[in-house]
């Protein structure tokens, strides 16, 4: 039987059945239901999803406008019901924990981890869509936050031979923001409609034949009484939440009796007043209710289009009781629904307008003065401040006018979102913080929390690759420091600054900056800082050359980090120290550095340089060749690389292993390692990376006795060194050419790239290549 | 400042698919290589063939020849 608020949608039901035929038959579906506010969108997705009963696993998300600025809500949601509801097989269960526990590891490039996270999800899907078709239902989703808005359009994008069908609601006339700006769902909905990856289903109004099924069903009558359908459809116009909420009003008001069949007797139509719109129907229906429930309901509509009867509890100054039977009330009079399944007691406005109604007549300062309530009623229930409320806490503050606090919270949900890949989203609360900030009474204390704000947004901004913007960032964090003669907020920046700067090689301009961090910290005897200046000071000697410089810097840095007992830091100036005796040719000094960085960094805190830690102590066995020592180091280097999904790390260290296992003679290995590094570095367009893949492919193709690919990629290797010019890698791959050509028997053409090799070498003055080489030519005597 | 042709354009797409017809116009144009503030009389036919494409999915076939036409007709 049709639920008492839907009817005249057989047409679009049929349409949705269709699609749910596609998805069925393994051809993922999405589909767009758009119609103006009140045109039934959402009860239309209800009723379609209500219908399947259990021939498909149904998620519902509806998404609010709030959640714009919450990382990953609806999808966070999704997936919290696969797990409920165990979606999927225990292989499926298993890998959505590790999603839905996924945080950001940090020192990784943060892009590169959401978009291994991402593929993890739609894994999900199209593993846990072969068990049972899946349908997702996401309402509202012009409110989805940009991230969510990212994994949508990649899902719709790669999720497409699957048994999943999506069926989201937007309102055509809220793609923009006030500014007139599309919304981020508005740009990916334009971009997915031209590439014809979606279908639409746009909501006509119902006509007025419609309109009578709808008046009948939602009174109670048992059939479209013609008079009262001409009434009502003369003001609703077909709209059907108009519709429902002219029949509610006259049911209320006892003008039409579902037991007398239709109106009440006596009632002349031509005095009575229909309201002139939804907003004035809801409105009559607020103004009916009892002064204290309208309190109740005034008051949840500042905690958004759902809350939580236990801070609304806090909000409001009227017994526990009395609440309780308001919200009784309300539920009867189908202004609010209860949200079954939640954790905790939790409502939700029948309609968005209801919630949007109620709080337009709250009045500005009213409602300013109900947020900073809100706010207040969250930090006394979650003193913690988890996750989720301090995304709540921000919008309660900012429209409270409380914009010092708003910009601490904007901070710390900006930290969350860092933590969940959601790297818009920092970069967004970042900048409300800013504003917030720019909103507070000048002071000492304001200008070096923008100063700290500046220094956060900027790490965020190099993890997230925009380097450009954190040196602009990290520079106006230090004119502020200047400004305020504060040494720590000019050597946080200062540092940041170094940072970024030596890994674009500007090592003289990052040297400066080192340089006033040391300078800073002798005279704030800050040891920590002292410690990150001479660990940079350190990496640009050691870029430069200057072996002695960078070992005297690595040392005092490794003498504080020791008395500061930090282990992070130890391990980071332990592995570089280890790399200045590396290119001195001082293997075993090499080896003791990378052994005592992993002794540091074994605990977890810095998985980074833990990986990179093995991936050069493997180096020194290649040197060695040492080819068992060697794989094993490669192969803790990858597994680290992927868990904490560094892909540039990642590729480096499948391609030195395919380098080991190809001298072991493990040939499959070896090329089945190259060819996942070839992938991983051809992505990242690392030139580097990928011609030494080819130069350690001809290895195994020669190994192998397949002369003719062997040839093809030594070519390809040279080729790419040559156009580089990177004449050390070139010499290389020429000794490898020519060692597999004295395999083939073929001297003439061994000579000639050994002798091409150590005529390279001994232009550069690569001493090691240009004996390797000469050892080889002889041999061939 | 938007050409004469990009505004009467926006409005065609607006009108069938509110908000979304300006940012639809936008990418349509941005993909075509044309500059969606400057749309010329010789971009017509070939954008009048791509928003067809797209109304098809919007508002079925009938209606996106009618756009279709519509769209050839805009510069006078």
């Amino acid at each position: 039987m049709a639920a008492k608020d839907f009817a005249g949608r057989e047409k679009e039901l049929e349409m949705l059945s269709n699609y749910m035929d596609d998805a069925n038959a393994g051809r993922a579906t999405y589909v767009f239901i758009s119609g103006e506010s009140g045109m039934g969108k959402s009860r239309l997705a209800d009723e379609f999803t209500s219908r399947l009963r259990s021939s498909a696993h149904v998620l519902r998300h509806r998404n609010t406008p709030g959640e714009r600025s919450v990382p990953f809500a609806g999808l966070r949601e999704l997936l919290t019901q696969c797990k409920r509801e165990k979606v999927g097989g225990p292989g499926e269960l298993v890998k959505l924990r590790d999603i839905l526990d996924a945080k950001s590891k940090g020192k990784g490039d943060l892009k590169k981890e959401r978009d291994v996270l991402q593929s993890g999800v739609l894994a999900f899907f199209a593993e846990a869509s072969k068990l049972k078709p899946i349908v997702i239902s996401l309402g509202e989703v012009q409110w989805l936050d940009e991230s969510s808005v990212a994994m949508l359009q990649r899902m719709v994008h790669d999720l497409r031979k699957s048994r999943v069908l999506l069926i989201g609601t937007y309102c055509p006339d809220e793609l923009e923001d006030s500014a007139g700006n599309a919304l981020p769902f508005t740009e990916a909905l334009a971009s997915m409609l031209v590439e014809g990856l979606v279908a639409m289903m746009p909501l006509d109004r119902l006509s007025e034949e419609r309109t009578g099924e709808l008046v009948a069903q939602r009174a109670g009558l048992k059939r479209p009484d013609p008079n009262l359908t001409r009434l009502i459809f003369a003001e609703s116009e077909g709209l059907p939440l108009f519709t429902i909420e002219i029949v509610d009003s006259l049911l209320e008001s006892g003008i039409l009796d579902p037991e007398k069949k239709g109106m009440a007797k006596g009632f002349d139509a031509s005095k009575f007043k229909m309201p002139k719109g939804v907003k004035e129907a809801i409105g009559e229906r607020l103004d009916a209710l009892h002064a204290d429930v309208r309190e109740v309901l005034s008051s949840a509509s500042v905690l958004g289009n759902e809350f939580h009867a236990k801070v609304l509890t806090k909000i409001l100054s009227a017994p526990k009781i009395v609440i309780g039977s308001a919200l009784a009330e309300l539920v009867s009079r189908k202004l609010i629904i209860e949200v079954t399944g939640a954790e905790e007691e939790t409502y939700r406005f029948a309609h968005s307008k209801v919630q949007q109604v109620a709080y337009a007549r709250l009045g500005k300062s009213v409602a300013a003065a109900i947020h900073a309530k809100a706010a207040k009623a969250l930090l006394s229930i979650h003193p913690e401040v988890p996750e989720w409320v301090a995304y709540e806490l921000v919008p309660h503050l900012s429209a409270a006018g409380e914009h010092e606090q708003a910009a601490k919270y904007c901070r710390k949900a900006a930290a969350f979102a860092t933590n969940s890949h959601a790297i818009e989203e920092a970069l967004r609360y970042y900048k409300m913080a800013l504003d917030s900030l720019t909103k507070v009474q000048p002071s000492r204390g304001r200008d070096l929390a923008e100063a700290d704000t500046l220094v956060e947004l900027a790490g965020v901004q190099y993890s997230g690759g925009e380097w450009d913007a954190a040196l602009a960032s990290y520079r106006k964090a230090f004119a502020i420091g200047e400004k305020t003669v504060e040494a720590a907020a000019m050597s946080k920046a200062s540092a940041g600054l170094g940072e970024v700067l030596r890994f674009r090689g500007d090592y003289s301009e990052a040297k400066i900056n080192f340089r006033r961090v040391l300078d800073l910290a002798i005279g704030s005897e800050d040891d920590l800082a002292l410690a990150v200046a001479l660990k940079g000071l350190g990496y640009i000697e050691w870029r430069l050359g200057k072996f002695d410089e960078a070992e005297s810097h690595y040392t005092k840095a490794y003498e504080i980090a020791k008395r500061l007992n930090d282990s992070v830091l130890l391990g980071i100036v332990t592995l570089e120290r280890g790399n200045v005796c590396t290119a001195r040719g001082d293997l075993a000094g090499a080896e003791r550095g990378y052994r005592e960085s992993i002794a540091f960094t074994q605990s977890g805190e810095d998985a980074f340089t833990l990986a990179r830690a093995y991936n050069n102590l493997g180096d020194i066995s290649l040197q060695r060749r040492d080819w068992t020592s060697a794989i094993s180091n490669f192969e803790m280097c990858s597994g680290i690389a992927r868990s904490i999904c560094n892909h540039d790390l990642l590729g480096w260290s499948l391609f030195n292993l395919g380098e080991a296992l190809a001298k072991k003679g493990e040939l499959d290995k070896a090329e089945a390692a190259c060819v996942e590094a070839l992938a991983i570095l051809s992505k990242l367009n690392d030139r580097t990376g990928i011609a030494g893949i080819h130069k350690n492919l001809g290895v195994v193709h020669s190994l192998r006795g397949d002369w003719k690919k062997a040839e093809k990629s030594f070519s390809e290797s040279a080729r790419m060194e040559e156009e580089m010019n990177t004449p050390h890698a070139l010499a290389e791959t020429y000794i490898e050419w020519g060692e597999a050509l004295a395999r083939k028997k073929d001297m003439t053409g061994a000579r000639e790239k050994l002798t091409h090799a150590i005529e390279l070498a001994d232009k550069i003055d690569a001493k090691e290549f240009a004996r390797r080489a000469r050892e080889a030519l002889e041999s061939l005597k | 400042m938007t050409s004469e042709l990009s505004r009467k354009l926006q409005n065609v797409m607006s009108r069938e698919m509110g908000q979304l017809g300006k940012f639809i116009v936008q990418k349509q144009c941005k993909d075509l290589g044309i500059d969606s503030e400057e749309i010329k009389p010789e971009n017509l036919p070939q954008l009048a063939k791509a928003f067809s494409k797209v109304m098809v999915t919007f508002g079925g076939e009938a209606k996106a020849q009618n756009i279709e036409r519509e769209i050839r007709k805009l510069a006078g």
